[in-house]
C-alpha cells in the first residue's frame, strides 16, 4: 500500500520544479560564509571558541578551503544569515531548537533516544543544551551555582534526588550515571540494568557460608528476598537515592 | 496556568506596541523593519487500543483529541539593532504551554520572562508474573487502574530576565524563576502480589509473593530562584558576581509496599508521607583573563549555604482490609522534624597557553569542602509500643581535581590530544544515635584517574576518521567503625572500578549528494571488592561485576534528486551485565541486544507540496524468564530484562496555498510489542492531526 501511494506521488508529480529540499539540518540555498565572517558581528564568540571542547576536537584547515569548520559546522551556511543581516532564528540553525545538528556527529546518542524511555529532547521539551554546553571551556569557569561539582546537570531539575540527606547513598558520590543511562534506556527511570545486578556490583560481599546463597551483610542470606525482587523495587532498600529516616534506605 | 499565558502575552503585546511605535518612528531612517508574525493552529486526534499509560509515557503525548496553537512565532527588529521576538506553543489537552517573550537592545539591555510547561505520563502497570496471570481475581492485578489512578506529572516554570548592558559600564542582571512539578508518578519500589501456585511443574509452588505490584508518588515540588549578577570588563580583564537563592518545598506522599493477596482480592498498603523544605544561597565570584592571545586564565570562589526541615510519617492502611477499604492501621517511623544543614566551599582556578608551534595546552586544579550535618527524633516502633530514638549525622568533604591537556595540530588537516583528570576526595561521616553504646560511620578514601587521548583527521576532503580511547580508575578505599548494637554500617572494605572506553568513527563522503557515518565504541567495565565476610572473620576479595558492550551505529544521507532527500540511522549495542551469583541461580547476567533504526525522506511533490515521511524503530531480546522454572525446590529471581519491538510511523503532507497560508495533514502510526509481559502492556496507536500555518 505504502509502495503504491509513493509510486503514484512521484509518477504524478513528473513535472519539473524549481525547490531543492535539503535533509535537515541543512540550510536550503545558503553556503558558506568562514568563521570571520561570523566573527564580524559573534566577536566573543568567535573568540572564546578556541577555548571550547569542540574546538580540541575540530580539524583545522591551514588553507582555508575546507566548507564549513568552526562555527557552521554547527549552526549552519551563513549566506543568507549574512544576507538578511542577522537576526534570531533568520536562515541559521540553532541547536537548541533541532538535535539533529547535535545527532550528526553523536549518532549513537540519537540511538539512545529512539529508545522507549528517554528525555524529552526529539520531542522538543528538552535540548541538548539544557544539559551540555557546546561552547563550553576546556578550562573550568567557576560560573553557575555548583561549580562542576558531581551531578550538577542532573541536580538542575532533579533536586529531590541529588539533595542531602541524613543518610546518604554513597552511589550518588559515583555519579548519576552509575545507575541511569540518561540518553535513554529500554528500562523504565532509564537505569542502566532493570535488576539485580545493578545493585551487587557494588554490594556483593564475600560469603561465609557455602554457595549458593547471595549474602548482605547481617542480613543473612537474601535469597528468599531476592527471589521476590530486587533490592530497590522489592519494596525494601526504597529510599534509594538516600533516606531522611533509615540508615538502611528502607523508606 | 492559561492565566499565566495570557499574562505574558498581554505583556508582550505591551512590548510589541513600544517596539512597534519605535519603529514607526524609526521609519524615516530605514532602521525599523515590518514585524513577521505566524501562527499555526492545529487539531489532533490520537486512538489507542491496548495499554494506553504505555503510549502516552513512550511517546509523550495523551490520546483523545486535543488543539491549540501548534506554533506562534512574532519577530520585529527595531532601532539600529533591537529586537523583539515572541514564541511558542499551546495545546491545551494536552497541558502543553510554551509562551516566550525578548526584548533586547544590545547596548542597552534586554527582558525575558516566559511560561513552559509540559505533561509527563508514567504507565500504570507493575510487573509481571506469568504463573499468577490465571488467577482468578476480578481485575487487573497488575495496575493501579484498580484504584483508579492513572499518575501524571505536570512539570513547569515561569521565569522573568532583566539586564542592564550599557557600553563600558558594570552589566546588572535580575532573575526570578519558579519552577514546579505536580502530580504522581509510578515507582519500581513494587509491592508484594501473593498467590498459590498448584504442584506441579513450576517451581517455586504453593504459596508463593512476587514483588510486582505498582507503587505511585504524589509530588508538590515548588522551587522559587532569585538571581542577581554583576559582571564588568576591565580592558582584559573579565569580573562577575553571581548571587543565587533558592527556596525549595517538596510534599510526597508514597503509596509504597502493599500486600495483594489474589485468593480473595484483598490488600493491605503502606503510605509513607514526607515533606521537605530547604533554603539554599550561593555566591560565586570569577575572574578570567585573556592576557594575550596565546595566554586565557580563570579564576573562582562558590560559598554556598543550606539549612533545610523535613517530617516524615509512614501508615499501614487496611491491613487485610479488603480492596478500596483503606483503614487506618497502625504507625511507625514517624519523625516530626528533621533538620539538615550543608555548607560548601568550591575554588578553582584554569589556565590555556598557546598555541606554541602548533601546541596548545591547558590546566585547572578545583578544591573543594563540603560540610552536611543532620539531626532527627521520632517514634521507631509503634503507637502501642514507642521506640523513641535520636540520630545525629556528620559527613565531611574534602576534594581536590586536576585537569591537564594538550592539542596538537602541526599535521596538516589533523587534531591530536590528550587529557588527564584526577581527582582526590576524603570523607568523614560520623552517626550518633540514642541507646547506642558508641558511635559508627564510614569514613572513605576516593582516588580517581581518567584518561584519554586520541586524534581526529581528514587527509581527503571528503574523509574525517577519528578515534580516541580512554582509561578510568576509581579506587575507593572505605573505613568503617562498626557497633552492632546501633545499627547498620558498610561492610565494603575496598572497592576499584577500571573502564576501558575505545571510540571510532569513520565520517565519508563519497558523492556530493551521499554522506555516509560509521561509528563504534567498545566500553568494559571491571569491578572488585574486598568486603568483610558475613561472620566478620576477615577480608576477603571478590570480582563483583563486569560490564561490555559493543556499540556499532551507522548513518547515511542520501538527496538522489534535488527534489529528494533519505536519511536513516541503524544501531545496534550488545551489552552483557554480570554480577557476582556465589552461585546463586538467583542472580543471572543480563545480556542482550539493543537495535535502533531510524529513517526519514523529504519529497517536493510540486512546487506547494512537500511529502515528509518519518520511521523509528527500536527493538531489545535480553529478557531472561528467571522468575520460574521446572527444577523442583530451586530458588528463581524474578524475570530479568526485556523483549519489545517499538514502532513508529508518522506521514506528513504540507501545500503552500499562497504566500501567507501552508495547510497540513499529518497521520501517525504507533505500534508496541512486550513479549515477555503476556500483552498486558502492548498498544496500537493512529494520530491524525491538521494545522494551518498562517504567516503576515
Amino acid at each position: 500500500m505504502v509502495a503504491i501511494v509513493a509510486v503514484s506521488i512521484f509518477a504524478f508529480s513528473c513535472a519539473t520544479i524549481d525547490r531543492v529540499v535539503v535533509a535537515p539540518p541543512m540550510i536550503p540555498g545558503a553556503k558558506y560564509v568562514g568563521m570571520e565572517t561570523c566573527g564580524t558581528c559573534h566577536e566573543k564568540a568567535l573568540k572564546d571558541f578556541k577555548t571550547t571542547f569542540h574546538a580540541r576536537i575540530s580539524i583545522p584547515d591551514p588553507k582555508g578551503k575546507r566548507e564549513g569548520v568552526g562555527c557552521e559546522s554547527c549552526h549552519g551556511a551563513g549566506s543568507l544569515h549574512v544576507e538578511a543581516g542577522g537576526g534570531r532564528g533568520k536562515f541559521i540553525i540553532n541547536p537548541m531548537k533541532n538535535p539533529e545538528v547535535c545527532f550528526q556527529c553523536h549518532i549513537d546518542k540519537q540511538a539512545e533516544f529512539n529508545m522507549p524511555y528517554h528525555h524529552p529532547v526529539k520531542e522538543g521539551r528538552m535540548s541538548c543544551q539544557d544539559c551540555h554546553n557546546p561552547h563550553g571551556e576546556d578550562i573550568k569557569l567557576a560560573k553557575g551555582k555548583f561549580v562542576n561539582r558531581n551531578n550538577e546537570n542532573c541536580s538542575q531539575c532533579h533536586r529531590e534526588q541529588t539533595r542531602p540527606h541524613v543518610f546518604e547513598h554513597a552511589a550518588l558520590r559515583e555519579g548519576c550515571t552509575t545507575c541511569h543511562a540518561v540518553h535513554g534506556s529500554i528500562n523504565s527511570k532509564m537505569l542502566v540494568q532493570r535488576d539485580t545486578n545493578l545493585c551487587l556490583k557494588c554490594h556483593a560481599q564475600a560469603p561465609s557460608a557455602a554457595p549458593p546463597a547471595i549474602q548482605i551483610d547481617t542480613g543473612g542470606t537474601h535469597n528468599a528476598r531476592l527471589s521476590q525482587g530486587s533490592c530497590m523495587s522489592a519494596g525494601c532498600h526504597t529510599a534509594i537515592h538516600g533516606s531522611n529516616a533509615n540508615a538502611h534506605l528502607r523508606y | 496556568m492559561k492565566k499565566i499565558s495570557y499574562i505574558i502575552l498581554l505583556v508582550a503585546l505591551a512590548c510589541w506596541s513600544w517596539t512597534a511605535r519605535a519603529t514607526a518612528a524609526e521609519a524615516a531612517t530605514e532602521k525599523g523593519s515590518n514585524p513577521e508574525f505566524s501562527v499555526t493552529p492545529v487539531v489532533t486526534y490520537v486512538d489507542v487500543s491496548g495499554n494506553a499509560s504505555k503510549f502516552r509515557e513512550h511517546w509523550w503525548m495523551k490520546d483523545g483529541i486535543s488543539g491549540g496553537i501548534e506554533r506562534f512565532e512574532l519577530h520585529q527588529k527595531f532601532g539600529k539593532d533591537g529586537q523583539f521576538n515572541v514564541e511558542g506553543r499551546g495545546i491545551y489537552n494536552q497541558r502543553d504551554y510554551d509562551v516566550r517573550m525578548e526584548l533586547v537592545k544590545p547596548d542597552f539591555g534586554f527582558l525575558r520572562l516566559g511560561f513552559t510547561q509540559y505533561p509527563k505520563y508514567f504507565e500504570n502497570t507493575g510487573g509481571y508474573f506469568a504463573p499468577f496471570a490465571g488467577a482468578p481475581i476480578a481485575s487487573p492485578f497488575n495496575s493501579w487502574d484498580v484504584l483508579g489512578r492513572t499518575p501524571q506529572l505536570d512539570i513547569g516554570k515561569i521565569y522573568f530576565d532583566a539586564g542592564l548592558t550599557l557600553p563600558n559600564l558594570p552589566k546588572f542582571t535580575f532573575g526570578y524563576e519558579h519552577q514546579y512539578k505536580d502530580g504522581s508518578k509510578n515507582l519500581l519500589e513494587w509491592g508484594t502480589v501473593r498467590g498459590t501456585i498448584p504442584a506441579g511443574p513450576i517451581s517455586p509452588n504453593g504459596d508463593t509473593s512476587k514483588k510486582i505490584f505498582p507503587a505511585l508518588k504524589d509530588i508538590d515540588e515548588r522551587v522559587d530562584i532569585f538571581k542577581l549578577g554583576v559582571e564588568h570588563t576591565i580592558g582584559p580583564v573579565n569580573l562577575g558576581d553571581d548571587f543565587y537563592f533558592e527556596k525549595y518545598g517538596n510534599e510526597t506522599v508514597r503509596s509504597d509496599d502493599s500486600t495483594h493477596y489474589l485468593a480473595d482480592g484483598t490488600m493491605k498498603t503502606v503510605d509513607i508521607k514526607e515533606d521537605y523544605y530547604h533554603d539554599l544561597f550561593s555566591n560565586v565570584f570569577h575572574v578570567d583573563h585573556h592576557v594575550n592571545d596565546k595566554v586565557y586564565w580563570s579564576a573562582g570562589y562558590l560559598f554556598t549555604h543550606m539549612s533545610g526541615n523535613s517530617d516524615f510519617a509512614e501508615t499501614t492502611y487496611g491491613s487485610l482490609g479488603g480492596l478500596g477499604a483503606a483503614l487506618p492501621g497502625d504507625a511507625m517511623y514517624l519523625i516530626p522534624r528533621i533538620n539538615l544543614r550543608q555548607e560548601s566551599q568550591v575554588g578553582n582556578l584554569s589556565v590555556m597557553v598557546g598555541p606554541f608551534a602548533d601546541l596548545t595546552g591547558y590546566a585547572g586544579a578545583q578544591v573543594e569542602a563540603t560540610d552536611t550535618d543532620a539531626d532527627l527524633s521520632g517514634n521507631y516502633g509503634t503507637r502501642a509500643a514507642p521506640s523513641l530514638r535520636y540520630y545525629s549525622t556528620g559527613l565531611s568533604k574534602r576534594a581536590t581535581e586536576e585537569t591537564a591537556g594538550l592539542r596538537y595540530t602541526r599535521i596538516p588537516y589533523t587534531t591530536l590530544f590528550a587529557e588527564a583528570k584526577w581527582n582526590q576526595q576524603s570523607y568523614g561521616q560520623q552517626v550518633e544515635r540514642t541507646a547506642s553504646t558508641s558511635d559508627w560511620g564510614v569514613d572513605a578514601d576516593v582516588n580517581r584517574q581518567q584518561y584519554t587521548a586520541g586524534f581526529n583527521t581528514s587527509p581527503w576532503a571528503r574523509v574525517t576518521f577519528s578515534s580516541q580511547y580512554r582509561y578510568s580508575r576509581n579506587d575507593n578505599v572505605y573505613y568503617t567503625r562498626y557497633n552492632p548494637s546501633a545499627d547498620y554500617a558498610s561492610f565494603i572494605r575496598d572497592q576499584e572500578f577500571v573502564t576501558d572506553e575505545i571510540t571510532s568513527k569513520l565520517t565519508y563522503r563519497p558523492f556530493n549528494r551521499v554522506s555516509l557515518a560509521l561509528k563504534y565504541q567498545l566500553v568494559s567495565t571491571s569491578i572488585d571488592n574486598t568486603t568483610e565476610p558475613v561472620q566478620f572473620t576477615g577480608t576477603t576479595s571478590l570480582h563483583a561485576f563486569d560490564y561490555y558492550a559493543n556499540i556499532y551505529s551507522l548513518n547515511a544521507t542520501w538527496t538522489p534528486i534535488n527534489r529528494l532527500y533519505l536519511t536513516g540511522l541503524f544501531s545496534y549495542q550488545d551489552t552483557t551485565s554480570t554480577a557476582y551469583d556465589n552461585g546463586s541461580n538467583i542472580v543471572v547476567p543480563y545480556k542482550g541486544g539493543v537495535y535502533s533504526a531510524i529513517g526519514s525522506a523529504g519529497y517536493a511533490i510540486d512546487n506547494k507540496t512537500d511529502a515528509t515521511a518519518e520511521y523509528s524503530y527500536s527493538r531489545s531480546d535480553n529478557y531472561d524468564n528467571n522468575g520460574f522454572g521446572t527444577t523442583a525446590g530451586t530458588d528463581y529471581g524474578i524475570p530479568y530484562g526485556i523483549s519489545y519491538d517499538l514502532q513508529g510511523l508518522t506521514f506528513k503532507l504540507t501545500r503552500r496555498i499562497n504566500d501567507h497560508i501552508v495547510v497540513g495533514l499529518r497521520y501517525g502510526f504507533y505500534k508496541y510489542n512486550e513479549a515477555n509481559t503476556g500483552d498486558i502492556n502492548d498498544y496500537t496507536a493512529h494520530l491524525a492531526s491538521a494545522s494551518c500555518t498562517i504567516r503576515f
